[in-house]
């Protein structure tokens, strides 16, 4: 497994985590629950506590460029407590993974395929995901651009002819709700759908030694923040009162529409999108703990010897030197499979861990640990500094 | 039969994954390969016989909301 250099642009960047985050719009259910009619005011506080947090990844991204967050652990907390740390992500990483394929397979079992063993869904996925990662994340990324013109569309066509439904007075009463719900969602939304963008801090070595890192990000978080508030705002003002009651509010506004004769079972092409977001953000997932977990068990003694914070030498070349690890594509897909079964044994486990711990769990990887590694790094500077002074 | 698909499978995975391994002499990450290989192959077999595995997350979440007191009130 290679990383290419200069293989993608920033703007395949941005697609691509407009998509990832947009699979996760079925979760907005957890939302809805909490802050019921101002939940879409959630997604605007939730992108201002999530834009510092990426910032701390585009900061420690461009104190080592051309480097993934598994090398900068290396770098940072040397060979042994580096391992540990990478560990850590990557038992994160494999988690959301397995965690998004059990969505899906409830999504698909409980609203298109009732009589569908869940094992064959999530199966039949995972060895897509796994060819696309064989076949190049690159490739994945670019069609990222396709994905994205196909969501916005659906999106587009169901707000239009949803309007006919929509009760302005839904939104009603504004703002009076306890203000721990309103954190509540806030945290939430920051930590389960955008804080997640963490895993594209394996893949943006591919954006090449002369692409800024955080445009992209930003733009990808901004524009997926905007969407998410059009489609929290289209699910209030359809379902009501019942949007915090059903469990998936954005598929149900969907099934509300019916024009004409022609024009029914609109929520059947929308699933089709929903589920190729969730199989582009499995994907990505699963090739952030197949890379993370090939470097650490590569026998690449250069990688991990050989730099220092101080000067932190650019060569993206030194991603290339991947010369020896054993091919695991394959098993961390069959990992991945087996743990997706036994993560959680009902609809109603996975709803409660979302609603009350999932948050803390991201916030652990997406905030704790990046602010202490930007830390170590500031502190190392500034001794360093004052070696050099004294 | 849900073993035997688990061993048809795994068969299928090593019979990609291994002969380029063996032909190029890569000893050390056939080796690091197969001790990755029997656990996940040992946890399928497992997941297909009903064993009852428990979960990392339900852990995590007992660790969260009981230990650290880190934890949402349900809605």
């Amino acid at each position: 497994m290679k990383l290419k250099s200069g293989s993608i642009s920033s703007n395949d960047l941005m697609f691509a985590v407009f998509c990832f985050l947009q699979a996760t719009i079925l979760r907005t259910g957890y939302i809805a629950g909490i802050t019921r009619q101002d939940s879409w005011a959630m997604a605007v506080t939730g992108l201002i506590v999530t834009l510092p947090i990426v910032a701390i990844y585009a900061s420690l991204l461009q104190k080592f460029p051309g480097k993934n967050l598994i090398e900068i652990n290396d770098i940072i907390y040397g060979s042994i407590l580096g391992k540990v740390v990478s560990a850590l992500y990557l038992f994160f990483f494999l988690s959301l993974a397995a965690l998004n394929s059990r969505d899906m397979g409830n999504f698909i079992v409980y609203f298109s395929m009732p009589n569908t063993p869940i094992s064959v869904i999530i199966l039949i996925s995972l060895i897509g995901c796994a060819y696309c990662i064989h076949k190049g994340i690159e490739n994945l990324i670019y069609l990222s651009t396709l994905l994205f013109i196909i969501a916005m569309g659906s999106l587009a066509i169901n707000v239009v002819l949803g309007l006919k439904d929509v009760r302005l007075e839904f939104l009603k009463p504004f703002f009076q709700l306890e203000p721990m719900k309103y954190i509540q969602g806030t945290v939430s939304v920051a930590a389960v759908p955008m804080g997640e963008i963490l895993a594209f801090t394996m893949i943006t070595p591919m954006l090449g030694k002369d692409q800024k890192v955080a445009k992209p990000l930003f733009l990808g978080l901004i524009l997926s923040a905007a969407s998410m508030a059009v489609i929290m705002l289209r699910d209030i003002l359809t379902l009501g009162p019942l949007v915090s009651a059903v469990s998936l509010p954005a598929f149900e506004s969907v099934r509300y529409i019916s024009l004409a004769e022609p024009l029914t079972r609109m929520e059947s092409i929308y699933a089709v999108v929903l589920i190729l977001l969730l199989v582009f953000k499995i994907t990505v997932l699963l090739y952030a703990f197949v890379l993370g977990l090939t470097q650490m068990l590569s026998q690449n003694k250069q990688l991990q010897s050989n730099h220092t914070i101080a000067s932190a030498p650019f060569k993206a070349e030194q991603s290339l030197r991947q010369t020896s690890s054993p091919p695991l594509t394959l098993v961390s897909a069959a990992l991945l499979f087996f743990y997706s079964l036994f993560v959680f044994e009902s609809v109603m486990e996975n709803m409660d861990w979302g609603a009350t711990v999932a948050p803390f769990f991201s916030l652990t990887f997406e905030l704790l640990l990046p602010a202490v590694s930007l830390l170590v790094v500031f502190l190392r500077q500034i001794g360093r500094s004052q070696e050099v002074k004294g | 039969m849900k073993v035997l698909l688990i061993i048809i499978a795994f068969t299928a995975i090593a019979a990609i994954d291994v002969p380029d391994m063996t032909k190029n002499k890569k000893w050390r990450e056939l080796i690091i390969y197969s001790v990755i290989f029997l656990l996940i192959f040992a946890l399928g077999v497992a997941v297909a016989l009903d064993v009852k595995i428990p979960s990392p997350i339900k852990a995590i979440q007992a660790f969260y909301r009981d230990v650290l007191g880190l934890s949402f009130k349900p809605s």
